[in-house]
């Protein structure tokens, strides 16, 4: 009878065990208790800024969009699943460099990019690259050299089966999807999915699919979001945090050995009159220019990846990186078929969501250029950011669709056929003039006209009134 | 005592035939892939089959009207006026409905059309038939029907049926 008690007692602390590690594993975090995951620091200033990240790290989507037999939703990396992002993202990383370094027991099927709308319709976590990576750039970014598979040119994105596990690797511009199946190929993803969806996410509807002549694929909007809000923000400029000469220091060794120059508007130049130099606006906007370099094309070697190693090592080590950070485009020159210089930018985004400055001429609020394989230009607005305690409603997408159609069609007077809406997605504004300055949550729609009359640009819409902020003029 | 041994068993042998069965729904789910069609006042809708077969509980109606149209969507569901159905095992049994069955109405929501001339309207669906009546003003409505499956509820039935009245205390 003891015995048999004692066997009871052993199997259920061993199923209690199982669970627990399983679950560790599968949340990779300490235990808190079983599925209740660790909360956030409270990130004091400028504790958003690391100067450690890896390369392969900057890799991460303009959307993550998650494809349910037939219910789509769009996962932000925001603190409440930021770790089942993460691991989503890690494991579709990992299983690219599974695909790029496969030698055998890897079958590739070559399909077109209609396939893509069987893909959506099935089981799958769609990965929209910001923009199309060259595929050795990526692989190397990747950490894999001489990847398999150099007839793929450019990847859009990347498709995971999740039960499944098969690799889809898109290349819009060959009209191509490549499938890659292997039992090699292995994830966690279905996991990270059901999770997910236990989460009862918002519903998100691809407009293409009611009429591709209006809205590009990227145009992909929740259904029903009526009692969504979002938090108002604050934002401090760097020059708030650190004094000039702090700022000044990341540059130069001794500042105080250096020339400055104060203008009239308050920016202040630092310049040793000869190699290099940094301005520092009063708004925050800090650019770094070097001088000496050589207008030769004599960087026999030097190729995109190298000039993705050198921007991240330069801004790791000159003020680091905002949190969530990412590439956001990467813009090669080449002469006599060489590459010559190369503009790397990298967005970042709070709480998933991405911020415009108020600037909105500078998308990119940090940008590094690379010339014969050293930093030529180095220029950067990142913003400190604070939640404030009012929160904004959101309008739903449809109805600032509407808006934007009634402002180019009756205002405007463009024909509604010569509208094509590119993509539309929710942000975070900089608005007004105070210190600190509000960041307010808006809808950014992307607009192509196909008319004289050029209205095409960004529109910059209030996400609560719908009121039109900025237009493209 | 007895009753306890085999029930330790019985327990091992319904937790792996549960997991077997769950996975087996998934990838059951994972073959669905009817889509749900577009609801098109404008150029029409193409035919599907019916019943489409659905995984998820909520479902996005979407389509395309001309401006200021009144779109109408309601959600019905099928009460077979049988508890134990929770799935409708064999497909010509779809037509045939119960006799004793009637459809409920569950939901109904309004929105109008407004320049971009595409409406979407999202509305959660019961486990079992259920159908969606899409009306747009003066437009002769559309009608689909979906068969929901719900894989975790089929997990919790078979579960119920096979712990209800089975004693798993260990002694």
């Amino acid at each position: 009878m003891k015995l048999e008690r004692l066997k009871s007692i052993v199997l259920f602390c061993l199923v209690a065990i199982s669970i627990v590690l399983t679950t560790q594993i599968w949340l990779n975090i300490s235990i808190e208790g079983i599925f209740i995951m660790s909360k956030n620091k409270e990130y004091k200033n400028n504790e958003l800024l690391s100067s450690d990240n890896d390369k392969a790290s900057f890799i991460k989507p303009e959307k993550l969009i998650i494809n349910n037999n037939g219910k789509h939703t769009l996962l932000f990396n925001e603190t409440e699943a930021g770790m089942i992002y993460d691991r989503i993202l890690d494991d579709m990383k990992n299983m690219l460099s599974v695909v790029f370094e496969a030698k055998e027991g890897m079958e590739l099927e070559k399909r077109t990019l209609d396939y893509m709308e069987k893909l959506r319709a099935g089981r799958s976590v769609e990965l929209q690259l910001p923009f199309a990576y060259d595929y050795k750039l990526l692989a190397g970014i990747l950490g894999i050299n001489n990847p398999n598979w150099q007839e793929i040119k450019k990847v859009d994105a990347v498709v995971v089966g999740y039960d499944s596990n098969n690799v889809y690797i898109v290349d819009k511009g060959d009209e191509s999807i490549y499938e890659f199946r292997s039992k090699s190929l292995r994830s966690s993803i279905r996991v990270m999915v059901d999770m997910i969806n236990r989460g009862k996410p918002y519903s998100y509807i691809f407009l293409n699919d009611i009429d591709s002549e209006r809205y590009s694929d990227a145009v992909f909007i929740p259904v029903d979001i009526d009692k969504h809000s979002m938090p108002k923000l604050s934002s401090y400029s760097e020059t708030d945090i650190y004094t000039i000469e702090d700022i000044a220091k990341y540059f130069f060794e001794d500042p105080t050995t250096l020339r400055s120059i104060v203008d009239p508007s308050g920016t202040v130049i630092y310049t040793d009159g000869e190699n290099q130099g940094i301005r520092i606006s009063k708004s925050g906007v800090i650019e770094y220019v070097k001088y000496s370099i050589s207008s030769k094309n004599d960087g026999g070697n030097f190729t995109a990846l190298d000039a993705v190693n050198i921007a991240t090592n330069f801004v790791n080590s000159h003020m680091g990186f905002p949190k969530d950070s990412y590439i956001s485009s990467i813009e090669q020159t080449t002469i006599n078929n060489k590459l010559y210089s190369c503009v790397i930018r990298y967005n970042y985004r709070y709480e998933g969501i991405p911020i415009v400055n108020d600037d909105v001429t500078m998308d990119n609020p940090i940008e590094v250029e690379i010339v014969n394989g050293q930093v030529k230009r180095y220029k950067r607005v990142v913003k400190n950011i604070k939640v404030t305690g009012s929160v904004m409603s959101v309008r739903k997408p449809l109805e600032i669709i509407d808006i934007l159609f009634m402002r180019l069609n009756h205002d405007k007077k463009i024909e509604i056929d010569d509208i094509m809406i590119k993509d539309i997605y929710l942000s975070y504004l900089e608005y007004g003039i105070n210190n600190p300055t509000s960041m307010i949550p808006v809808w950014v729609v992307e607009v192509q006209v196909d008319s004289s009359f050029n209205a095409s640009g960004r529109f910059i819409m209030n996400a609560e009134s719908g009121v039109i902020l900025f237009e493209p003029y | 005592m007895l009753i306890n041994k085999y029930g330790k068993i019985i327990l091992i042998l319904t937790m792996v035939f549960t997991l077997a069965l769950s996975s087996v729904t998934c990838v059951y789910g994972a073959k669905v892939d009817d889509p749900i069609p577009v609801f098109d006042f404008v150029n029409g809708i193409e035919e599907v089959d019916q019943p489409i077969k659905y995984n998820n509980k909520e479902l996005s109606i979407k389509g395309k009207a001309l401006e200021g149209t009144q779109i109408t969507v309601s959600t019905y569901w099928y009460n077979s006026g049988n508890e134990q159905s929770i799935v409708f095992k064999e497909k010509d049994n779809n037509s045939n409905e119960d006799a004793d069955g009637e459809w409920v109405l569950q939901h109904t929501k309004k929105c109008k059309v407004g320049l971009s001339g595409i409406f979407g309207i999202s509305v959660t669906i019961k486990p079992g038939k259920n159908k969606i009546i899409v009306k747009a003003d003066n437009e002769e409505p559309y009608e689909i029907e979906i068969e929901y499956i719900d894989s975790e509820k089929i997990t919790e039935k078979i579960n119920d049926l096979m712990f209800d009245g089975l004693k798993l205390d260990f002694e």
